[in-house]
């Protein structure tokens, strides 16, 4: 028999390969724009120059140290979020699904809380990262031994609200017996969410693990395909539903606990982008996970520019931001799906 | 005002010799730290103070008119050359972990909370200002003004005063409203309480050992500064019949020489409250 | 070599026993229904025959090899399964649901190849749904979803095929459809093992049935055999009307049963 050509036209494919391309672009264009944009008045001229060490010397520190490693935060953690959101709306088959849902967030920012309030990062600079990420494992623990257990997704997503209301409850407990007047208004600040004023530093802790997280996340593609004829027909087909289980959860957690430990808590970009970008790519999720990075960063990184155009007064924080636009999208997201269902 | 008067004479005594060159460039971020280096630096050496150096809250807002300004990040702060930043609360850490990383000297005033810690504080960054001298002119100044309100009665005689915090919260055992109640001739409730710290004032006490004058103070422009007391029927029946003095957050948001700012207002309200007393107990 | 052994498979579901020893045989080219009342523990034979579900004791053989001994991906490149209710999370395209199909012959980051392809179109040629190849699948009527669904099936090529109540819930000429399809699958050469409650359609157009009651395998051979009154009795509680019609037998459900002292009676005209 000879080779013949595909006799149906996978429309989607270009559609994907077009929607890369266009995503790409438009990360590049934003990044110049964020490198550009600041608290202090330097020329696009300027800008480009000192991104290359030319120039005033305040100016280079400026662009290269300050501006240029928040960009790149902001890219890095909206691509974790991406990610992972994508990965978990198809492993959980719900639309409603990001990193949140399954509490790994609010256990990261509870392990930071913790650092804050014993005061360690004092005593010990790495502190509140690696509290951050413990904070995310510890959910993570709890989390792998139910998969392992081969519970129900509704059981999953019930346990990510638990771990969530105890983190919350326990986040309120140090806010309350702080006696330091300052810690509260320090959490409260590190909770809403910033990648102002990061540092390379911040990058260095970050970029391992959120790019070790994208990269287990990436390989559960073709695994969440099969999950979208449910989990009996996916195994039938030769799915490891256990190991994909596992690798989309300590993919979240290390993606999505490392963004958290350098930015606080910053939500829904999970929630929105895969949900943009699936009819685009013919809801096939596999074809959904690389772009969700990409979109994931284009997010974060527009709502980081927003951040610093609209604020006047007091600084806008980035968690505050994507929460306002976010919450609302959540609510409209049910509500379409309410529908659906009739 | 007093404030001005020392700075005219700080700066009279140092104006012509002192040259500015050799001063490093000191920033402030915070309202505390800018009332600190409003009052003791050069006028030459401010790199950048904090935006609320010019609102209702500061004290030398008039000082700090045309001076750049910062909302406290780290690209401001550099870009306005100062090697040296003070800092009360006024930088969130990753913002001061950039500097530091950067090369700036990042100092995090610490509370000072008695008189001796206050002029500790000042000495030490009048002494990294490279203005010694401006230190011990304000310290002096203190001094002075403390000793000449200084009440010569035992303090079990002085009159007892509930302070109330717009949130409701006081100021107990090692706190600064204690030191300048204390300067200023009142016995504290809450220190009586045997309370330290911060937290609140029950309106119980209030009832149990009704106070001969209540103290609340606002840090926002034209607030209500007896809200707090309103808020509850039991208490505003105690603080109605009452002396209700009001101090502007401006001097007492932390503790600087401008406490004694504080204790004077209180000072002068002292011979009233105690005539008032008087009074009642004559009923 | 037999296709597919059973030998004494017990299965308990929450340590309780819903099969409780059962076997049988059967090989390629032959459409045998599972039928019995519900409960009897269909569901999850089938489910155990796909390894979802480990035995408590017995054993399966696929080709003569202990299905628990085969790979995942060797497993899944033998055994083909088509749940029951058609579920599907995401609006996919007709053709990308089939080609899910593949997913066992797929190196982990590889392209469908051109034979894969070809795979796909044979499928969905078989359950005759190559005209919706590019519409959405939640654009579909009932009976086009269980044809796609089990071109989906198809496209595995797997020698073996296990359906659960694949005609359930659609409307008469889906179900006949979807049974004259079965068939002439089996007769292709591939063995067929479906989950049926229709008692006609098993009776019409299964080579052989296998009746189970109570987790044990009651009757198993003919449909003519096994659906004898006696059995029919025991197995349902129901009294069947047989006949004969266009050379083809049927039975259908006629009369509730009741169990007296000497064994069943018709259930009384006054209770009716």
């Amino acid at each position: 028999m000879t080779v013949a050509p595909s006799f149906h036209p996978d429309r989607a494919a270009a559609r994907t390969v077009l929607l890369m391309v266009g995503l790409t672009v438009a990360l590049v264009v934003l990044m110049l724009v964020s490198v550009s944009l600041g608290y202090t008045g330097i020329s696009v001229v300027d800008v480009a120059r000192a991104v290359f060490g030319i120039g005033d010397e305040k100016a280079v520190i400026i662009v290269q140290q300050l501006r240029l490693p928040r960009t790149l935060l902001a890219v890095l953690i909206g691509a974790g979020l991406g990610t992972s959101g994508a990965v978990l709306q198809g492993l959980l088959r719900n639309p409603l699904a990001e990193p949140g849902v399954l509490g790994v967030s609010t256990s990261a920012s509870l392990g930071a809380v913790v650092v804050i309030y014993f005061s360690l990062s004092a005593a010990f600079p790495l502190a509140l990262p690696i509290g951050a990420m413990l904070g995310a494992a510890v959910a993570t623990g709890v989390l792998y031994l139910l998969a392992a257990r081969q519970v129900g997704t509704l059981t999953l997503v019930l346990s990510g609200a638990a771990i969530s209301g105890l983190s919350i409850a326990l986040i309120s407990l140090a806010m309350n017996m702080s006696s330091n007047p300052w810690a509260i208004s320090e959490i409260a600040f590190w909770l809403m969410g910033s990648v102002r004023d990061r540092t390379f530093h911040e990058v260095q802790i970050a970029a391992p693990f959120i790019a070790l997280g994208i990269l287990l996340l990436a390989v559960t593609g073709r695994a969440l395909d099969g999950l979208a004829l449910g989990e009996d027909a996916a195994r039938s087909l030769g799915v490891d539903v256990t190991r994909v289980r596992l690798l989309a959860i300590v993919g979240t957690s290390l993606a999505t606990g490392a963004g958290v430990a350098v930015g606080g808590s910053v939500g829904f970009i999970g929630l929105m982008v895969p949900h943009l970008l699936r009819p685009v790519v013919g809801y096939i999720p596999s074809r959904l996970v690389l772009p969700s990075a990409l979109g994931g960063a284009v997010l974060t990184l527009v709502a980081d520019l927003a951040v610093r155009l609209l604020s006047r007064g007091t600084e806008l924080h980035l968690g505050v931001l994507t929460s306002l636009i976010g919450t609302p999208f959540f609510f409209f997201l049910i509500l379409r799906l309410r529908r659906q269902m009739q | 005002m007093r404030a001005a008067a020392i700075l005219a004479a700080v700066v009279a005594a140092f104006g012509a010799s002192t040259s500015a060159q050799a001063l490093p460039r000191v920033a402030s971020a915070g309202l505390c730290a800018d009332q600190y280096l409003l009052m003791l630096a050069d006028r030459e050496q401010i790199a950048s103070v904090s935006w609320q150096a010019t609102s209702a809250l500061s004290v030398y807002a008039d000082r700090a008119r045309g001076l750049p300004t910062n909302r406290a990040s780290a690209e401001e702060l550099i870009s306005s050359g100062a090697t040296v930043v003070l800092s009360s609360d006024g930088l969130n850490k990753p913002t001061s972990d950039a500097l530091k990383r950067l090369g700036v000297e990042v100092i995090d005033l610490p509370f000072a909370n008695t008189f001796a810690e206050v002029e500790a504080l000042t000495r030490r960054i009048a002494a990294r200002l490279g203005r010694p001298q401006a230190g011990e002119r304000v310290i002096h100044d203190m001094r002075a003004r403390l000793a000449n309100i200084r009440a010569v009665e035992p303090a079990s005689s002085w009159p007892v005063l509930a302070y109330y915090r717009p949130d409701g919260g006081s100021g107990g055992i090692g706190t600064f409203v204690d030191s300048t109640l204390q300067a200023a001739g009142y016995r504290n409730l809450q220190v009586m309480r045997g309370v330290s710290g911060w937290g609140a004032l029950p309106a119980e006490a209030v009832v149990t050992t009704p106070p001969d004058i209540f103290g609340v103070s606002y840090f926002d422009t034209g607030a209500n500064s007896t809200a707090v007391l309103r808020r509850n029927p039991v208490l505003w029946g105690a603080a109605r019949n009452r002396r209700v003095v009001s101090i502007p957050g401006k001097y007492w948001n932390c503790g600087s020489p401008l406490l004694v700012e504080a204790a004077e207002l209180l000072a002068r309200e002292r011979p009233a409250v105690l005539s008032e007393r008087k009074a009642r107990r004559a009923r | 070599m037999t296709r597919l052994v059973v030998e004494d498979l017990e299965v308990s579901l929450d340590r309780r026993p819903v099969v409780k020893g059962l076997s049988f045989a059967a090989e390629d080219g032959e459409f045998v229904g599972l039928i019995g009342a519900n409960g009897v523990g269909k569901s999850t034979l089938i489910r155990a025959l796909t390894n979802l579900i480990a035995p408590s004791g017995g054993r399966i053989l696929v080709d003569g090899t202990p299905i628990g001994a085969l790979s995942r991906k060797a497993l899944a490149r033998t055994i083909a399964y088509l749940p029951q209710g058609q579920a599907m999370h995401w609006p996919l395209e007709v053709y990308h649901l089939v080609a899910l199909g593949r997913l066992p012959h797929l190196s982990p980051f590889a392209r469908p190849s051109a034979e894969d392809e070809a795979a796909i179109r044979r499928a969905m040629e078989q359950a005759d749904v190559l005209q919706y190849a590019g519409r959405s699948a939640d654009s579909l009527s009932g009976g086009e979803r269980a044809r796609v669904m089990l071109a989906r099936a198809l496209a595995v090529e797997t020698p073996i095929l296990l359906a659960d109540e694949p005609a359930a819930s659609l409307d008469p000429y889906h179900q006949l459809q979807v049974m004259e399809l079965l068939q002439g699958i089996s007769r292709r050469g591939r063995l067929v093992v479906a989950v049926l409650h229709d008692l006609p359609l098993a009776a019409r157009f299964c080579d052989r049935l296998v009746l189970m009651s109570d987790g044990e395998a009651l009757a198993d051979g003919a449909p003519g055999e096994v659906l004898e009154p006696g059995n029919l009795g025991a197995a349902y509680q129901v009294g069947g009307y047989y006949g004969r019609h266009e050379a083809e037998d049927f039975v259908l459900p006629w009369r509730r049963l009741r169990l007296n002292g000497e064994g069943l009676d018709v259930v009384a005209d006054q209770e009716r």
